[in-house]
């Protein structure tokens, strides 16, 4: 019984420490967010503001201030290239992996290698002719040509765990289909698309977190403030000294609030995605 | 059953190929073509061949040699504080109680934010005046003046990896754990039964059957430090010292506009981290074979 107990100490000892690391600095970050300007850098050991401030949250709700034209435009930008990048990406992932799952034919390893390949080399190695074929034909600073990189960018690894999934569906329906005489586009419209749903959700989720999340492509590719999504408008801020740490840390927590609730809403489905894109059970 | 219909399948895959032969496979060739050139948008006038010209002038910059100190460093940092993290979690999360399910829902948290972000989140805690830690090590007794963590390279180097295993870890924790949950819960009985403690059951079984698992998280992890960029951006800035790789690349490439020198820097960078990707991929890509007997 001894055994038992410290075994249980030594667990819930264990998940202090995980949530302490992992929400920790999300918590203060909301913390330094609602600490008076004068407070956010004190000399002091309080780890709490005297009086919870929430002047930062009203300027960037204020339709009139500039901080909210800012970050609000930079939200809608990302928003606008991350449902650009969903429509193309996702449909396309999906033909290049039912291709590659349904289908033998001469140069299909070597081609599914070379896709892969991609994944692991750098922005630099390709944005430099990228940004001069945008710029000789007037397709820099257009949110949908950003879309467009970050597809090329995403389309691997999500061809990949689409791959995969295909691979775990039983292929004894694609007999009995075959067996009744039904066609290529019959087996993929009743057969393939209605099992497909799980790994489709999971695609459009990882495809709108990586988008939310990108920085370098954006900012080689956009340069107007119209353009700029909200990673740049926060890195801005970042550089400017006018902007003070309690706008900078509000303007933050606006930023994770949609893909920390897709995380937490959907995460079945993130984390079939995340196992499936690197090993499989 | 699996179709040889080659017509079909090219069709399928030809959007894809195009955009990708388009603007990743051609731009990569081209950027190796600006690499031979003098090329500074700076001076259009004067573009011209210049063969491996940059590579040695890469090898023969200072600055380079600092950046890949840097970027090794923090590799190091990183590869050693995610791997143990991670295995750290995924036995958290492998254990089943009540509150498994929204552990592992903050678990993912870290890993679905822009890493810009999380670099200005981080930015609160290690602020060289009174941030968190300061503040906690000074609550405690520890120190009396703050520390000034952006003041030398090492320390600048270890925030930094920090903060990106603190992106990494969750990724890593759940493919070791999809690992862990497939072992079958008779080989932990048959353990107990014999009377091994945490430990012994750990290294008897856990371990030798998610080696594979770790040997992948362990190249992920590599291939994550090695693309480090946004966490920098927003913990550091572009300070000429504390300098990785791909910060020293974007500088040349975009600063200072020099797309002849930043091209060779970039396929400097690229023949490094293939020796890892290439192993990487292949040992991927035999997996899929082997799945697909």
């Amino acid at each position: 019984m001894g055994k038992f107990k410290t075994k249980r100490v030594i667990y819930v000892l264990a998940v202090i420490v995980f949530v302490f690391f992992t929400l920790g600095p999300i918590v203060w970050a909301f913390i330094i967010s609602v600490t008076p300007e004068s407070e956010q850098l004190a000399s002091t050991t309080n780890l709490l503001p005297s009086y919870l401030y929430f002047g930062n949250y009203q300027e960037l709700f204020d339709q009139t201030s500039s901080a909210h034209k800012t970050v609000f435009q930079g939200i809608l930008n990302s928003l606008k290239a991350a449902g650009l990048t969903i429509l193309i990406g996702v449909p396309l992932s999906f033909i290049t992996a039912y291709a590659f799952y349904r289908f033998r034919f001469t140069g299909r390893r070597f081609l599914i290698s070379s896709l892969m390949v991609t994944m692991i080399i750098p922005v630099f190695a390709t944005i430099v002719p990228i940004y001069a074929i945008f710029a000789n034909n007037g397709l820099l600073d257009d949110l949908k040509w950003v879309a467009v990189i970050y597809v090329t960018a995403f389309l691997p690894l999500n061809t990949w765990i689409m791959i995969n999934y295909f691979q775990s569906l039983p292929k004894e329906l694609f007999e009995a289909a075959q067996v009744e005489g039904a066609n290529e586009g019959r087996i993929f419209i009743d057969i393939v698309l209605p099992l497909a749903w799980p790994i489709i959700l999971t695609s459009t989720l990882l495809m709108f977190l990586s988008s939310w999340s990108q920085y370098q492509i954006p900012l080689i590719l956009t340069s107007s403030q119209n353009t700029k999504v909200v990673t740049l408008v926060l890195a801005d801020f970042m550089g400017r000294d006018s902007i003070n740490y309690g706008m900078i840390a509000a303007s933050g927590i606006i930023t994770i609030l949609p893909p920390s609730i897709i995380a937490i809403i959907f995460r079945k489905y993130l984390i079939s995605g995340l196992s499936q894109g690197s090993t499989k059970g | 059953m699996l179709k040889k219909n080659n017509k079909l399948a090219w069709l399928l895959l030809l959007p894809g190929l195009i955009i990708m032969l388009g603007l990743v496979f051609y731009p990569i060739v081209r950027t190796f073509e600006f690499s031979l050139y003098e090329y500074n948008l700076t001076k259009p006038d004067s573009i011209f061949f210049t063969g491996f010209d940059n590579y040695f002038q890469v090898f023969n910059d200072s600055n380079f040699y600092i950046a890949l100190k840097n970027t090794l460093l923090m590799s190091v940092f990183i590869i050693i504080i995610s791997f143990f993290g991670s295995i750290f979690i995924a036995l958290i999360l492998n254990q089943h109680t009540k509150v498994t399910p929204i552990l592992t829902a903050f678990a993912i948290l870290p890993w679905t934010l822009p890493p810009l972000v999380n670099g200005i989140i981080w930015d609160f805690i290690f602020y060289s005046g009174y941030g968190l830690i300061n503040k906690i090590l000074i609550g405690i007794g520890i120190i009396d003046t703050p520390i000034l963590w952006a003041n030398q390279t090492w320390t600048v180097m270890l925030i930094v990896a920090i903060v990106v295993s603190w992106r990494v870890i969750p990724m890593c924790a759940i493919i070791l754990l999809s690992h862990l949950q497939n072992i079958p819960q008779t080989y932990y009985e048959v353990s107990q039964v014999e009377g091994s403690g945490m430990i012994r059951t750990f290294f008897d079984i856990t371990l030798p059957i998610i080696k594979s698992s770790l040997i992948i998280i362990l190249m992920q992890i590599t291939i994550a430090a090695l693309n480090v960029f946004d966490e920098i951006v927003s913990l550091v800035g572009f300070t000429l010292g504390d300098q990785t790789l791909l910060i020293y690349n974007y500088m040349n490439l975009f600063t200072y506009m020099n797309f002849g020198f930043g091209s060779a820097i970039t396929y400097v960078i690229m023949i490094l981290s293939a020796l890892i990707g290439v192993f990487y991929i292949a040992s991927m890509t035999n997996q899929e074979e082997v799945n697909h007997g």
